[in-house]
């Protein structure tokens, strides 16, 4: 485009060149021949690499001889104003015609130069301005960090040592909602999810030396008319299988693993602590982030207790009419937050089992980059199960343009399988912008009011 | 603008509808991905809840549209499927043929299935069972044993690897083409009056996809 408004200015491109392209172009014009040999025998990448070579070889030669008899060319003191290395477009070099045409009159001369040194002001200008955003990303990722590192120190000097006291403050809930430096986390959640049932360190050794004995007497094979209706006892296999296929993009659980062992340790001293719950897909998952964040037995604590929550417990059981009156509840607040979305997905057949099922089941911890998924339990365990339902609308509200655009198919896929790249903290401002709160009911009040329409009871906290 | 809304709506594809059914770990979604996206990894997540995918077919010069629900295949997840089961036009029954468990779990399956997806042709619906990872060495349920077992309800039989992409495309397509037969039956069962009074049966069609 450049070179079309502005003649006789050569390219010299530092970067990726489009020059393979425009001699391709050409060359049907220059030589017929070889150019139809591009579909003959003749290799197709051979002409089009050799030539710009060639030609940029014959410029160079031609413009160091032109320069020679010029010496007012541009291209030093250009190269010397710049203090960073040039992209393409400020590398352009402004160049008298080759000897063999006639000269420029200096009208013309004069115009183009002038145009040049804007070009490349302009260029200048621009990258100025790329280089200036790089240093606000890498300046801002130093004050994340470093604010990561006080917040750390916060709650690791101020906040920890006088738990009970501090939690619920103000101070400590915003701190909180901006998420739990790494380095805390597994403490924080520890805290915040408690022992209710009193599981101590011996109590899980208990559980996963039993687990090993049975283990180890290897499970009779099933006999084949029982298959299928033997699930629980079969969970050994299913924990098995699931481990492979817990984070395996991690590299981590997986068979010869570093977290392998723990893992399944976790997940089979569970099916024996609570042999009527045993184990349920997704459990791999919750254990999995909790494994990342904490020691074996405190993990497994937290997995225990973190289960026994009402939402929880009524999931893992697979109670359905329970997960029915969750999901209404959230619908209520569905239709209040998000009217249009909501009657979009009314008209679609779009119920919400279809995407919360995974998302409540896993913790996010699938479906959400794990980060992301990590900043959602920071605040799950500090709101309790309202916040998994409260980022559902969030997400929803996020993704409310493009979902009102699709069809059944197109959202139940959508929903089913997020972005690889959700922006966090716009995330989070639409998770914030959520109202949980409906005609005056809390959350709270709205489950329990429809667990007593339906019949059913919803323990509370 | 409502003519041209009508005349867009008579032109939309069938919608069929697939399930994918079978225990935990047999390749369902293997499957289903090889079919759509033409990819296979070892590093499948399970499957929580449902998976869906869709794909454009064209059967018999008929454009329609696939529609694939992958669920999860474990036995505390089936009370769930009432309302996933619904309104499907085809069933895919997908067993390992390295696993006898997992091949005579698909009676249950099946049952399970007929009950939940309350289907109004139970005796002539269309189920396609598929035997996966035939790429594997220590098999142990054979072809002739599964085709019998096939026999007994009229199911068709197809057998291949997710991961060697062997017969994943003939399955689906096999399995689209019974939906769509299954889709054409059911419009006209319901909808047969509505044809002599207005004569959009793809419409009436659609509606009863809710």
């Amino acid at each position: 485009m450049i070179c079309a408004s502005l003649p006789h200015l050569s390219h010299v491109f530092v970067f990726r060149s489009p020059f393979a392209h425009r001699v391709k172009d050409m060359r049907p014009v220059e030589q017929k021949d070889p150019g139809w040999k591009l579909f003959g025998k003749v290799p197709p990448r051979e002409g089009p690499m050799k030539d710009p070579k060639k030609i940029q070889k014959e410029y160079e030669t031609k413009s160091s001889r032109a320069g020679a008899s010029n010496p007012t060319s541009p291209r030093q003191s250009v190269r010397k104003n710049l203090n960073f290395e040039p992209l393409s477009t400020t590398a352009l070099i402004l160049e008298d015609r080759p000897a063999n045409l006639p000269a420029k009159p200096a009208e013309e001369a004069q115009k183009h130069r002038q145009q040049y040194e804007e070009m490349v002001a302009q260029a200048k200008k621009r990258e100025l301005k790329e280089a200036q955003k790089r240093r606000k990303q890498l300046e801002d990722r130093c004050k994340l960090e470093e604010s990561i590192g006080s917040a750390a120190q916060t709650w690791n000097q101020e906040i920890l040592p006088n738990w009970s006291s501090m939690c619920t403050s103000r101070r400590v809930r915003d701190l909180w909602w901006q998420g739990i430096p790494p380095s805390v986390r597994g403490k924080v959640w520890s805290l915040a999810v408690g022992n209710e049932l009193n599981i101590t360190h011996e109590l899980f050794n208990i559980c996963l030396s039993r687990a090993k004995e049975k283990w180890s007497s290897s499970p009779a094979p099933v006999p084949e008319n029982d298959a299928g209706s033997s699930d629980r006892e079969s969970s050994l296999e299913l924990i098995k299988l699931d481990i492979s296929r817990t984070f395996p993009q991690l590299c981590i659980f997986q068979q010869g693993g570093p977290y392998h062992d723990v893992l399944h340790s976790i997940l089979g001293a569970y099916t024996c602590y609570r042999p009527d719950v045993g184990y349920v897909q997704g459990m791999s998952f919750i254990a999995a982030v909790l494994i990342l964040n904490l020691d074996t037995a405190d993990a497994f604590i937290a997995f225990a207790n973190l289960l026994n929550k009402p939402c929880q417990m009524a999931f893992f059981r697979v109670d359905h009419s329970l997960m029915l009156t969750y999901f209404a509840a959230f619908e209520v607040f569905f239709e209040e937050n998000l009217p249009k979305l909501f009657a979009h997905f009314k008209k679609n057949n779009l119920t919400p089992d279809i995407y919360l099922i995974d998302w409540i089941f896993t913790l996010y911890s699938k479906s959400l980059p794990l980060d992301l998924a990590c900043r959602v339990w920071d605040v799950f365990c500090r709101d309790g199960e309202e916040f998994l339902f409260r980022t559902a609308l969030g997400l929803l509200r996020l993704y409310q343009d493009v979902l009102t655009s699709m069809d059944f198919i197109h959202m139940a896929q959508f929903l089913t399988r997020l972005p690889d790249l959700i922006p966090s903290e716009q995330f989070f401002q639409h998770i914030a912008s959520v109202h949980m709160s409906s005609r005056n009911r809390k959350w709270a009040q709205v489950l329990h009011t429809d667990a007593l329409q339906q019949g059913t009871s919803v323990r509370r906290h | 603008m409502d003519t041209s809304v009508s005349l867009i709506q008579e032109k939309e594809p069938a919608i069929i509808k697939i399930i994918i059914i079978g225990n935990s770990g047999v390749g369902k979604s293997s499957f289903m991905n090889r079919y759509v996206n033409h990819r296979f990894t070892n590093l499948y997540r399970a499957t929580i809840g449902m998976d869906f995918l869709s794909k454009s077919e064209t059967l018999d010069g008929e454009s329609v549209t696939v529609q694939i629900w992958d669920t999860a295949g474990t036995e505390r997840f089936q009370s769930l499927g009432s309302p996933l089961y619904r309104g499907t036009h085809c069933c895919m029954l997908v067993f390992d043929v390295t696993s006898k468990i997992s091949f005579s779990a698909l009676e249950q399956w099946r049952k399970e299935f007929l009950i939940q997806g309350e289907p109004k042709n139970p005796d002539t619906f269309p189920f396609v069972v598929l035997g996966n990872k035939t790429d594997l060495p220590d098999r142990e349920v054979s072809s002739r044993r599964a085709r019998q077992w096939c026999e007994r309800f009229g199911a068709e039989y197809f057998e291949g690897s997710a991961k060697d992409d062997i017969d994943v495309e003939k399955t689906f397509l096999r399995a689209a083409h019974m939906g769509l037969q299954q889709y054409k039956k059911h419009t006209l069962e319901n909808t047969g009056h509505f044809q002599i009074t207005c004569k959009q049966p793809r419409e009436t069609g659609n509606n009863c996809q809710c």
